[in-house]
């Protein structure tokens, strides 16, 4: 199975420090040149595993209805746990099958207006990532198609932060949750990084044994050893880039 | 299926945390000379990668689900594997990080191969557990090493030195078996810090940590201290680091009776 441009830079990257740097340098160029949507950049700049491979899963292209329906026939011949996990969740056991993520279109009401046919909008949809707990068009610019039956006036924000939720994209009768939400802040709030000097030429009264001089030599190592490493553990504190 | 005589093989191999990055040349040779690779990954790039390698790869994450206990789905992936093999396939089996860290199936696999009369082997990756120690810079010979699943600790009433470090793992997983669609929602982690309060007091202060799953992406390296430690600092990922409360101190007595009994040519120099 050959790679996309966007996969053989993820690659590269893992093998080849010069690449990486280079990456690191503009990612958004670099993954722009890889074909990387708007979209698709923003989840890679996440920097978080999660987020990458999905946004990576999405660029790759679907395998046509004749490659699947062979792939489900052999699988649920060979395999009766696949075969159940099939019925059961078709949707993600064949996007994590076939390494892809199935685009999908539902269209649903949004308004009616007095006299007019209703106005509908067509969002694509996709799955919300597994452990993320948000759809990975959450605050994205997703593309919206508005279909209007007539020639109605219809003022909508497509770039409008929807959250949506759907269930077994596979079926025809799809039961769909639309939420609005309003994306949550977070706060950025690093804590100050203290360093602990300890002065380990002063042990104290020289009158204490050896064994008792021993040991407040070792405390004083140990703590140094362990505020050192705090010190270091919240300079590298990255809440604000926790996912959900 | 019918089963192949004198054929088959089973080898376990780790594709490491950092996605590429982390495959050694050893795992990548036996993909690639594979007759079948069953994956069961945690990253897009390596998927990629390894469909590239040897196109005859089969995903064996698509038996978790959302109404099956895990250890049902560990069945099911042990039982693929062995039937791979009984068809006479030299089946290369590839799990994220080290193969034989928190897989139940692979052991299961190896044993019921073997049974057959088949080879079955293990070839080791990099491990959550080596990334843990290059991350956080800690060295386990240096105060010595804990290291706990999180269930079994609790569970079992684990005695721990509060001296030594700690490190316990799939702590959003505490008590809870299935696989949530959404994420594990930590319901159980409050027993676990509670019980680590009276240990170390409420203000010692514990590490959540997750290893970078690319070399684009960053660890997570979240100092909390116990008392204010919720559901909402962990995943389904993430590990904890629990430093020591206290040093451990040396036997001093111990140390001169091994130093007086050391050989004459020693004090010669």
């Amino acid at each position: 199975m050959s790679m996309t441009s966007l996969e053989r830079l993820m690659v590269n990257v893992c093998t080849d420090i010069k690449e990486l740097k280079r990456v690191q340098q503009d990612p958004v160029s670099a993954y722009r040149a890889a074909g990387a949507s708007d979209y698709v950049i923003e989840c890679l700049q996440r920097e978080r595993g999660s987020w990458m491979s999905m946004a990576l899963t999405m660029t790759r292209p679907v395998p046509s209805q004749s490659e699947i329906d062979a792939f489900v026939g052999r699988m649920t011949r060979e395999d009766a746990f696949f075969a159940d996990r099939l019925r059961v969740e078709p949707r993600r056991v064949l996007e994590r099958a076939l390494n892809t993520r199935f685009p999908s279109t539902t269209t649903f009401d949004v308004v009616e207006v007095a006299g007019y046919p209703t106005v509908t909008v067509s969002a694509p949809l996709v799955h919300s990532i597994v452990g993320a707990g948000l759809s990975p068009y959450a605050d994205a610019d997703i593309d919206v198609d508005i279909d209007v039956d007539v020639d109605v006036d219809v003022d909508v924000d497509v770039d409008v932060d929807i959250d949506v939720d759907v269930d077994a994209i596979v079926d025809v009768d799809v039961d769909v949750d639309v939420d609005v939400d309003v994306d949550t802040v977070v706060d950025t709030d690093t804590d100050t990084v203290v360093d602990t000097v300890v002065d380990t030429d002063n042990l104290g009264d020289l009158s204490i044994s050896n064994a008792e001089r021993t040991h407040q030599v070792i405390a004083r190592q140990w703590e140094t050893f362990w505020s050192s490493h705090s010190a270091y553990w919240r300079s590298r504190d990255d809440r604000v880039r926790v996912d959900a | 299926m019918t089963e192949t005589a004198n054929a088959g093989s089973l080898t376990v191999i780790g594709s490491g945390i950092k996605s590429v990055a982390h495959m050694t040349l050893e795992a990548k040779a036996i993909i690639e000379a594979a007759d079948v690779v069953l994956v069961c990954s945690a990253d897009a790039v390596t998927d990629a990668f390894l469909r590239e390698l040897n196109p005859n790869v089969e995903d064996l994450h698509v038996y978790y689900g959302i109404d099956v206990r895990r250890r049902k789905t560990y069945e099911a992936m042990t039982a693929r594997m062995v039937e791979m093999v009984r068809r006479g396939k030299d089946v290369a089996v590839v799990f994220y990080g080290h193969p034989g860290v928190f897989v139940d199936p692979t052991f299961a696999a190896i044993n019921q191969v073997r049974e057959m009369g088949r080879p079955a082997v293990m070839r080791p990756g990099i491990s959550a557990e080596d990334c843990l120690i290059a991350d956080l810079e800690i060295d386990p010979a240096a105060q010595g090493f804990q290291t706990y699943e999180a269930t079994y600790y609790l569970t079992r009433r684990i005695v721990i030195d509060v001296r030594v470090p700690l490190v316990l793992w799939q702590v959003a997983l505490v008590g809870d078996s299935s696989y949530p669609q959404g994420g594990f929602d930590s319901r159980n982690l409050g027993f676990l810090v509670s019980h680590l309060q009276e240990l170390y007091g409420d203000d010692h202060e514990v590490v959540i940590y997750e290893a970078a799953q690319h070399p684009l992406a960053r660890p997570r390296i979240w100092p909390v201290p116990l008392s204010g430690l919720g559901p909402e600092h962990v995943t389904g990922i993430s590990t904890m680091f629990v430093p020591p409360k206290e040093p451990a101190f040396i036997d001093t007595d111990l140390v001169e009776a091994m130093r007086s009994n050391a050989p004459t040519w020693q004090d010669e120099q």
